[in-house]
């Protein structure tokens, strides 16, 4: 990149300060002993050991870890698969528009057809049909980064590989997958990341009983934020942006 | 020597392109074979249909007497080298030259032992534990040799093998190619666009233009016997002679010229004479039948070959004489051309 002039500077940190201000104001409040956005009371732990201490989310962060395996598991084998078979058909934009359609559909719309759905055909709300929810959109988002992975492949390599006697199953074990390994990885990853955070899906497919993290958050800050909730809120910072930036690592060509 | 592959009337379209038109060649047992063409003939088709790639839309492929058209490239005794190598980068030399054979039923110990012996041959051996993109173009060549030679098929494919190289390394990999035929026995088949690789390397030459098979041949032959315009033009340099073919002569705007041997019967036609046939003589000569007079147009030293360009009013291109060793001409000198008329060619069309 060449000289970067002093507007375009000003830009950059007005632009990274709207982004970034929020998130550093919550870090510092997880921090704050007083508890109030306002008053600065001294450096504390405290609002973490809260947090540790607390049932109801420890609970709702086993279960939706939970479910963001399970989902991202399925939705990774799922949109892998999906990578490969549409990779194979070739430009087709009706098709691609159908794959995509979950990740662009606005998750409120998604949400309201799939409990309609659910009670249509009697399907009883909870940890399964929340992680089936999770699986919808996440396909389409790991066939997305599988198939960058997979267009950049270079064909005489399958090629090769069935000319030396493997079948179309050996081929893919032994060749393809591996060579698109970074790819698959890095689509589970994000899976993992959104379905972890997800809210409005899970708010409305999840029965009474299924409490996922983000539905535990939202009870609490109700009435209110309490402290520990800030602290929550940082440790999810933490744990998505290490996910994304490992996502991101391994979609990036390792040439 | 029987054939190993025989193409009967092959056909193949890709949308409006017909990339083969009713093609047809045998391949015997054996021998270094070259499909020689510009890009866009057909050669790599024809290659990828030889290897189970691609499906012809009608005709035979028969290997070894047996139609071979819809086996999947998997169970098809053929293997084929890339021409980009397509070594699997996350396996090691080792690993990709054993791949093939861990398709089959061999156990563990024959596969090392046949490894190391192919991997010997091609002077590969040190390299066994890198990865591909720790090789050179040269070492990925020979990688991808030895691991499609590995599998001893009844017919070795390679596409373009060595156009990836410098052309330092290219001529010594031509004669490791044709080393490396000899001592494993199996039969070559070759798609290249470089004529002196076909000629220099191949046993016989099938000579492609616009999806069709002109000519089959030994490369002697084609060079002194071309059967078609393309062939003639295509394979070293001709000189051409546009006119009217008679009962014994061709009268061209230049003059009338006395036919080789074996006439291909009347019409337009063009007579072909290869450079170094050509007779270059200072001064007005005698101006007897098969002979031309120019001016010295252009002359090019090479050391052991010099060319020269002589004018000949009438012809719009100026012929070309190869003379062997030095030869001191002034350009715009007068000069008489002639050639023995059995050393020409007459071609219809």
């Amino acid at each position: 990149m060449g000289e970067v002039g002093p507007w375009l500077k000003a830009h950059l940190v007005l632009v990274y300060g709207f982004l970034y201000l929020p998130i550093v104001v919550l870090f510092g409040m997880s921090f704050n002993a007083s508890g109030l956005p306002t008053a600065w009371g001294g450096f504390t732990f405290g609002w973490y050991r809260e947090l540790v201490e607390n049932q109801a989310i420890l609970s709702g962060a086993r279960t939706s870890i939970l479910i963001a395996l399970g989902a991202t598991a399925v939705a990774t084998i799922i949109g892998t698969l999906l990578a490969v078979g549409l990779e194979r058909v070739g430009t087709n934009l009706a098709l691609d528009a159908v794959v995509l359609a979950p990740a662009i559909v606005p998750d409120i719309v998604l949400a309201i057809s799939l409990l309609a759905f659910y009670t249509l055909i009697s399907f009883t709300l909870g940890t399964v049909s929340v992680l089936l929810a999770h699986v919808l959109f996440n396909i389409a988002f790991v066939a997305a980064i599988v198939r960058v992975r997979l267009h950049n492949l270079d064909p005489a390599m399958e090629e090769a590989s069935m000319d030396l006697g493997a079948g179309e199953l050996k081929t893919f074990f032994g060749v393809t997958l591996p060579l698109i390994l970074p790819g698959v990885m890095a689509g589970a990853l994000l899976a993992f990341t959104l379905s972890l955070d997800e809210f409005v899906l899970a708010f409305f497919t999840a029965g009474p009983t299924t409490q996922t993290l983000p539905i535990v958050i939202y009870g609490m800050v109700r009435f209110g934020v309490p402290p520990s909730v800030n602290a929550l809120a940082v440790v999810l910072i933490g744990v998505s942006f290490t996910l994304i930036i490992a996502s991101q690592r391994l979609t990036r060509t390792e040439r | 020597m029987g054939n190993v592959i025989e193409v009967v009337s092959v056909t193949k379209t890709f949308g409006d392109v017909t990339a083969l038109d009713e093609v047809s060649l045998q391949i015997r047992e054996n021998e270094f074979f070259a499909l020689l063409g510009p890009s866009g003939c057909g050669k790599t088709t024809l290659l990828r249909i030889l290897a189970g790639f691609e499906t012809p839309d009608s005709g035979q492929v028969l290997l070894d007497g047996t139609d071979i058209v819809g086996v999947k490239p998997f169970r098809r005794p053929v293997n084929m080298m890339f021409q980009n190598y397509a070594l699997f980068p996350h396996m090691t030399v080792w690993r990709n030259v054993a791949y093939g054979l861990r398709q089959e039923n061999i156990d563990k110990a024959e596969i090392d032992r046949r490894v190391g012996e192919i991997l010997e041959m091609v002077s590969l051996s040190p390299l066994a534990e890198r990865k591909p993109h720790q090789l050179s173009g040269g070492q990925s060549q020979r990688v991808a040799l030895a691991r499609a030679v590995v599998k001893r098929p009844r017919v070795l494919l390679l596409d373009e093998p060595l156009a990836a190289l410098d052309r330092q390394i290219r001529g010594e990999m031509q004669l490791e190619l044709k080393r490396l035929q000899h001592e494993v026995g199996i039969t070559f088949v070759i798609v290249t666009h470089d004529q002196d690789e076909a000629m220099s390397m191949a046993d016989r030459i099938a000579v492609m233009s616009d999806a069709r098979v002109l000519q089959v041949d030994d490369p002697v032959s084609l060079y002194e016997n071309p059967q078609d315009l393309f062939v003639a033009g295509f394979i070293g340099t001709m000189n051409f002679l546009p006119g009217e073919v008679g009962a014994e002569t061709i009268s061209t705007a230049v003059g009338d010229f006395v036919l080789p041997p074996g006439r291909p019967g009347a019409g337009p036609g063009r007579l072909a004479v290869r450079p170094e046939t050509i007779g270059l003589s200072l001064g007005e000569g005698e101006a007897g039948r098969n002979s031309l007079r120019g001016t010295v147009a252009d002359v090019s030293f090479y050391g052991a070959m010099t060319h020269v360009h002589v004018e000949v009013e009438g012809l719009d291109r100026p012929l070309v004489v190869t003379n062997q060793g030095p030869l001191r001409l002034e350009i715009g000198a007068a000069v008489t051309l002639t050639w023995p008329p059995e050393a020409a060619v007459v071609l219809l069309g």
